[in-house]
Order: structure tokens, then C-alpha cells, then sequence
């Protein structure tokens, strides 16, 4: 049992009471930069690693890991409360959780965010404690083949995200693709549709366009409706779960935690992706499917279960092979570097107190977390009570500083706005924004990858089939596209017959 | 009349000049990083930010404002006022992407004083040994020469230094390597560990963990010395690839027109900064060795580099969009 033990010094280190005090700053921050919209882990990290000069390393890492994760379960609040992400890996929380939000049952989703965030926290745990090594060596499995029908797979899903019309929910995605394109491809080193625009020759930051199609948008939105707060509080009951939600919510929590530490370890994939994929098979999946998008208390548990998990679990390439999958975990390499630390495949055996109070402190850290939110969701709830006139200001400002600090470029900020009009059009015209930001997402992921094995293949395409992780994922793909066009075969069908 | 107000001019200004730098600084001093935050370039620079706020009495802050090949951080410096609290902390980027990027509102050389050289960074030839069975770089380059483009070397993107490092490669030793571009140096190091790759030139303390655990093998470093993290690993030169002799660099800048009295006072607190033993172990830890010099010398330097790697980057056909 040499995990036990591996834990129990890991623990060691992570109750120390210096360790559970910067354990407590780090989740704290990272809740607080969660609920606000627009300042992420990334900025914050980095204006803070000057400061963990002083500290001793693994103190220093575990409060950064600690603003990373605690961001996740921060950034379900404002999704729900307000429908703007707090975080970019809670867009598809706002889509069932704001609904639930509208309906009263605020205190039942924040609290369902924050056990399945729990769940999901305590189980990566484990999954690192006892498979990072094993699982760091699945990542290297994938190469740009298998690259490409993950992201084939994902487009497929995107397809599956949309619950209104099909044919919107396709144009959505295919926006999303071509926003994607913008800026200089890497392949070819060639600027395409940058307009000689010097900003946008490295491309569009998906949290400027998350924040203007949810965030700007839900506030031109609001401007129109007549409604007032106060009758939303009125509604609001209820902060614990009821038996049915408990029922409902398990299962999505179970399996968005296990999508969610998979994709997790995948570079580039993260909480973010996690959290979209985990939505769009629990809907499929679900029993309570036709509910999704007007409150389904599943549509809230499986991404906030997935992106926790992820959030975690993409430490494991960083700890055993020393790759950052994702910015923040490029800032934790730097953390690790100024206190002269090699990230890489020896730290587990060179420095067992770092790698297992980091991993010890995690559980810690989720621990403190839920201690954290719970108690306080009747506040966040009283937040809803706040009138709009004061909300909105304050919600559009923390926008624009959180997307200033990305890269300190006021630029970024007018091209939020852009895409916040473009979101009102959306909602105009019934489009959902959370598609196009799919195919935003993925579309230059896929087309990069799609290049570069067909560069190391020589040309030759059937590497996608010879590849059997990527033929799986090309199946599953054929699969689920089926599925989604199955109903409206039927459909047809049953017109003849009626006929 | 003319001669004389110009002469007075002129004697106002230096007056003006000297008054400034005696005084200098005398507010907060800004020194711009034009990549995003943890990178090493932005690491050095929080080290000397620390360290020149304790020496001078004022902050220095860092202010991260990434992207377009490090010229969108670099076009704000060119424009701001020569006073000396705006500065620019630059890399090799700084001379590759003018020959990257087109109509750039800024010269690399003339719009800027050079405060000095911080850091040289050397970089590592590195192979696969699952893929790539040769022991040096000799049998590195017949391997590639026996199987032409079936070696492809990984780099973090077009018109990157990892790129360029093998096209230097390539223009000296005639192997016939394909480049494969990725996103970031961490994606590319992923893949030539996976093996989808053969062989990247990458930073040394990016590689030295995989080195250590034998996952990749170093064939040469890129300097003409060796690297103090890798002593049992030769040089280009001494494997066999005469005249390859290049590093990454770090240097300080500020706008041109800058008083020559505080680029001074700049250039003699940066080398008392960073010659200090703390400044060069943290320097050491992200793998990049304390390197500074004359304003003058680093000009003149910087301006070698400009035209070698113009010369390279037009080599390995990397066009200019």
C-alpha cells in the first residue's frame, strides 16, 4: 500500500500550519477571481509568483495550485447568478444554472456546483496519487492523428450542445471555426483575415469573446427587460437539495467527474474542454435530457463536476513529464523554475515531499472549499437582490479590468465589446452562443493538428484510420452523428406514415 | 542668431539632460515585457525589476504586453517618451521579427538606446533515441542525409528562435531536416518526446529534466562554450559544425533618444544588479547565464545579430508575410 503512505506524507506536508494557511489564501483568492468575471488564474498567478520569491517551494506551489482549482468552483456563482462566467470553464454552467437561478432554486445549483466540484476534487485526487505516471504516458500517446478526431469528436458533440435549431446550432459552430482562423497560422506562418491589425495577428482570446457573447451581452439583454430583481429573490427558495435533486445530480456527477479527468490530461484540453464535453454527453445520456438548457440540475452537476476534475488532472502531465498542458500550468512551470525546481519525470522520486504535499494539498484545498462556499451561498444568493442599475456597472468594470489584464492591451477590450453587439444579435435571432465557442475552440486545434500529422505522414490521409486511438475516435464520432441525425430520419418517417 | 539659440538650445538640453539624470528616477519606472507572463524572458525580468527597485529607490514594475512576435510590446516602447521610465526588455525575437513581419513601425536597431545585455541562453540540439539512433551529431547529419526530410525537427512556431537555430543548422551542415511548427515550445517538446517528432533545438533548462531521465538524448549545445548544466555535452563546434556559435540573449532597451547620463546610471545598476551571486542563481535556475556588456558593444552586437539572422531566416525560406 504504498500510495497510503505516499499520502500520509503528503499530508504531512500539506497540514503544516504554514502550508494550510497559504492552502487557504491561494483557494480564497482563487474563489474571489472566480466570481469575477474576466480576471482569471492566468493574470493573477503571475502578478503573485514575484511574491512566492520568499516562500519555501511547495508552500508557494500549493497556494498557486490552490488559486487555480479554487477559480473553478468560484466561477460557477456568477454563471449562476447572473448567466456571465465567472471563469471560461464555466460558460456551460450559465446554460442550466442561470435557468435554475430564474426559477428559485439559485441555493440548490450553487450548492450542487460546489459538492459536485468536491466529488469531483477528491476523486482526481486519487486519480493522481495513483495513476500519474501511468496516465502522463497515455498523453504521449497522442500525437497530431489523434489530435485531429478528438477534436472531429468534439465538433460532432458541439453539434449536440445547441437545443434549439439544428441548422442554427451548425452556423454557430461554423462562425466559431472562422473566428478561429483569425491571426497568424502556424503552420504556414501566413496572417489570415487580421486586416494587417497587429493585435489580432496572434488571434482572438477565447476569454474576450466568452466575455463579450455572456458577459457584454447579458447586460444589453437585461437592459431591455422590465423586470425587476426583486421579484427574481421573491422565488428564490430552498439552499439545500432535495432528495430528487440528490437523485438527479449523482450520476451526472459520476460521470462528469470521470470525463473530466480524462480530458484533463490531455494537453490542451483542461477544464475548459471538460466542462463542454461533460455537458453535451450528459445530455444525451440523461434521462431528463428535454430539460437541459431550462434548468436541468444535471446540466449544472456534470460540467461543474468535469472542470474541477480537469482542473486537476492537468497537473499530471506537469508533475511527471514536466509539460505544461495549458497557461496556467506554463506559469506553475515558471513558479517551479525560480525556486529551482526541474519540472519533469524525477520530481516524484527526488522530491517526494513536493510531489505528494502538492497532490495532499489538493484534497486540502477542496476540503476548504466547500467549507468555503457552502455556508456562504445564502450570501451569494442575497446578491440576486442587488438592483441592476448597481450590478451591471460593477459587473462591466470587473469585465474590462479582468480582460485588460490578460495582456494589458486596451484593444482586447474594444473587441469584447464588439463581440458582446454581435451576442445581442445572436439572442435576436435565437442563435446560442455556446457552440460557436466550441468551434472557436476547437476549429484551429483541429486544423493545426490535421496539418501537421498530414506534414509527418507525407501526405498520406489514411494515418487517421492506421492510428487506433484516433479510429476509435472517428467512429464514436460516425457514432454520435447518427444519433443526432436518427430523430429527424424517424421523424420523417412518421410524416410518411401519417400521410 | 540661429547658430546661437541652437548652441544654447543644445546646452539647455544637456543641462536638462543632466538635472534628469541626477534625479533619476524619480518616479516609478516601467519596463515592458513583450511576452506573456512565466516565460524566462519574463522571469528575468522580475528578478532585475526586484533588484533594481532595491538599488535605485523606485519601482520598477513589469508589465507584460505580449503578442505579434513581441513587436506589439516593442511598437509601445518605440513610442514612448525617451525619458527613461519606459523601458523594454527584449530577446533574440527582437531581430528575427522584422524579417517576419512586414512594414513594422519601429527599427529594431536605430529606435532604440541600448541600456545593456542581461543574459545569454544557450540552446541544445536534441534527438529522440528511440527514433534517432545516432550517438553525435555526425551520424545525426549522414542519418539525415542517407534518408532526406525523413528527420523532422520540432520548433515552437514560424520564425521562432528554435526554428531558426536549425535553420543556422541546416545553412552549416547541409542535413536535410523537415521543420514542423507547433504552437508553443511545450507542445513541440511533447511531441519529440512522444517520438511524432525525431529532433528539436530547444532551450537547455527546458530540456535538462529529460535529458537527466534519458528520454532524450543532447547531441551539442549551440554555444561555443559549453553549457555549465550540461558539461558532458560538446558544442557544435567541437562535434564538428565550425562557425556555429549562437545563443538566445536578453537584452534592455529604451527608446532612442533616451539621455545618455541614464542609460548610464541604467547600464552600471543593471550589471551591479545581476552580477550579484542570488540574481545569477535565480538567473541560473531558469537556464539562462548573466551576461552584461557596454551599451556600445551590445549595439554593435545586436546589429551582427540582426543581419546573421536575416540572412538565416531568408536561407530556411521563411517568408516574409
Amino acid at each position: 500500500m504504498e500510495i497510503i503512505s505516499n499520502l500520509i506524507l503528503g499530508l504531512g506536508v500539506a497540514m503544516t500550519p504554514i502550508n494550510m494557511l497559504y492552502c487557504f489564501f491561494g483557494v480564497l483568492l482563487g474563489t474571489l477571481i472566480g466570481v469575477l468575471p474576466g480576471i482569471g488564474p492566468v493574470a493573477t498567478i503571475a502578478m503573485l509568483l514575484p511574491a512566492t520569491f520568499a516562500l519555501n517551494p511547495v508552500t508557494a506551489l500549493i497556494m498557486l495550485a490552490g488559486i487555480y482549482y479554487g477559480a473553478q468552483y468560484g466561477g460557477s456563482t456568477s454563471a449562476i447568478l447572473v448567466n456571465i462566467p465567472g471563469e471560461t470553464s464555466s460558460v456551460v454552467t450559465c446554460l442550466d444554472g442561470y435557468q435554475m437561478a430564474r426559477q428559485g432554486r439559485a441555493g440548490a445549483a450553487l450548492c450542487v456546483a460546489a459538492l459536485g466540484s468536491f466529488f469531483a476534487g477528491c476523486v482526481a485526487t486519487v486519480v493522481i496519487a495513483g495513476f500519474a505516471p501511468p496516465l502522463a504516458e497515455v498523453a504521449l500517446k497522442f500525437g497530431p492523428a489523434e489530435y485531429f478526431s478528438l477534436m472531429v469528436m468534439g465538433l460532432v458533440a458541439a453539434v449536440v450542445l445547441a437545443h434549439g435549431s439544428l441548422i442554427k446550432a451548425i452556423a454557430m459552430i461554423v462562425l466559431g471555426l472562422l473566428l478561429g482562423l483569425v491571426g497568424t497560422d502556424v503552420n504556414s506562418g501566413v496572417s489570415r483575415f487580421a486586416f494587417d491589425i497587429a493585435e489580432l495577428s496572434d488571434g482572438i482570446g477565447f476569454v474576450i469573446v466568452a466575455m463579450g457573447v455572456f458577459g457584454f451581452t447579458e447586460v444589453i439583454v437585461n437592459l431591455e427587460l422590465k423586470e425587476t430583481r426583486e421579484v427574481f429573490f421573491k422565488k428564490v427558495s430552498g439552499l439545500w437539495l432535495t432528495k430528487a435533486d440528490f437523485k438527479a445530480a449523482t450520476p451526472a456527477v459520476l460521470r462528469g467527474t470521470v470525463i473530466g479527468s480524462i480530458l484533463g490530461i490531455l494537453p490542451g484540453g483542461g477544464a475548459l474542454l471538460a466542462s463542454f464535453a461533460a455537458y453535451s454527453f450528459e445530455k444525451k445520456v440523461s434521462k431528463n435530457r428535454a430539460n437541459f438548457g431550462k434548468g436541468a440540475i444535471e446540466g449544472v452537476a456534470a460540467p461543474e463536476s468535469a472542470n474541477n476534475a480537469g482542473a486537476q488532472t492537468s497537473f499530471i502531465p506537469l508533475l511527471t513529464l514536466g509539460i505544461p498542458s495549458n497557461p496556467v500550468m506554463a506559469l506553475m512551470v515558471g513558479a517551479m523554475t525560480i525556486h529551482g525546481i526541474q519540472p519533469g519525470p524525477q520530481i516524484v522520486t527526488n522530491q517526494p515531499e513536493l510531489f505528494w504535499g502538492m497532490i495532499a494539498s489538493m484534497w486540502v484545498g477542496n476540503l476548504m472549499l466547500v467549507v468555503l462556499n457552502l455556508p456562504m451561498i445564502g450570501m451569494w444568493v442575497k446578491l440576486l437582490t442587488v438592483p441592476y442599475r448597481m450590478l451591471f456597472p460593477a459587473i462591466l468594470l470587473f469585465c474590462a479590468i479582468g480582460i485588460y489584464s490578460l495582456s494589458n492591451s486596451s484593444f482586447d477590450i474594444h473587441l469584447a465589446v464588439i463581440f458582446g453587439l454581435l451576442g445581442y444579435v445572436f439572442v435576436k435571432l435565437s442563435c446560442e452562443p455556446a457552440p460557436l465557442l466550441l468551434g472557436f475552440i476547437l476549429g484551429p486545434m483541429m486544423e493545426e493538428n490535421l496539418r501537421r500529422a498530414m506534414l509527418l505522414s507525407r501526405g498520406d490521409a489514411t494515418v487517421f484510420f492506421t492510428h487506433p486511438i484516433s479510429l476509435a475516435m472517428l467512429v464514436a464520432a460516425g457514432i454520435m452523428l447518427l444519433i443526432v441525425v436518427a430523430p429527424a430520419v424517424r421523424k420523417k418517417r412518421e410524416d410518411v406514415f401519417v400521410e | 542668431m540661429k547658430t546661437r539659440s541652437l548652441i544654447l538650445g543644445t546646452l539647455l538640453s544637456l543641462m536638462v539632460g543632466t538635472v534628469a539624470a541626477e534625479t533619476y528616477p524619480s518616479r516609478s519606472v516601467k519596463i515592458i515585457v513583450p511576452f506573456g507572463p512565466g516565460g524566462f524572458t519574463d522571469v528575468v525580468a522580475r528578478v532585475l525589476g526586484q533588484k533594481l527597485t532595491a538599488a535605485m529607490g523606485q519601482a520598477f514594475v513589469i508589465e507584460n504586453k505580449p503578442g505579434a512576435g513581441s513587436t506589439i510590446g516593442t511598437t509601445a516602447v518605440a513610442k514612448a517618451d525617451p525619458d527613461g521610465y519606459t523601458l523594454l526588455m527584449v530577446s533574440t525575437t527582437h531581430v528575427i521579427s522584422p524579417w517576419i513581419i512586414k512594414d513594422l513601425p519601429y527599427d529594431p536597431i536605430k529606435s532604440f538606446s541600448v541600456v545593456s545585455k542581461l543574459a545569454d541562453s544557450p540552446y541544445v540540439l536534441l534527438v529522440n533515441p528511440q527514433k534517432i539512433p545516432a550517438r553525435n551529431v555526425k551520424e545525426f547529419i549522414a542519418l539525415s542525409k542517407a534518408k532526406p526530410d525523413s528527420i523532422h525537427y520540432a520548433s515552437s512556431g514560424n520564425g521562432s528562435s528554435q526554428q531558426l537555430m536549425g535553420g543556422l543548422f541546416v545553412s552549416l551542415t547541409g542535413a536535410k531536416l523537415k521543420h514542423v511548427p507547433y504552437r508553443s515550445s511545450s507542445m513541440a517538446m511533447q511531441d519529440l518526446l512522444a517520438g511524432f517528432v525525431e529532433s528539436s533545438f530547444a532551450g537547455v533548462s527546458n530540456a535538462l529534466a529529460q535529458i537527466h531521465a534519458g528520454r532524450l538524448k543532447a547531441l551539442a549545445v549551440t554555444t561555443a562554450k559549453r553549457s555549465p548544466q550540461l558539461p558532458d555535452v560538446p558544442t557544435l563546434q567541437e562535434a564538428g559544425v565550425p562557425g556555429y556559435d549562437a545563443s538566445v540573449w536578453l537584452a534592455l532597451l529604451a527608446p532612442a533618444g533616451t539621455p545618455r547620463e541614464v542609460v548610464n546610471r541604467l547600464n552600471a545598476a543593471v550589471a551591479q544588479a545581476l552580477q550579484t551571486a542570488d540574481s545569477k542563481k535565480a538567473l541560473a535556475a531558469v537556464g539562462v547565464e548573466v551576461s552584461v556588456s557596454t551599451p556600445e558593444k551590445m549595439t554593435e552586437y545586436m546589429s551582427q545579430e540582426y543581419a546573421r539572422w536575416g540572412k538565416v531566416a531568408k536561407d530556411s525560406g521563411i517568408t516574409v508575410d
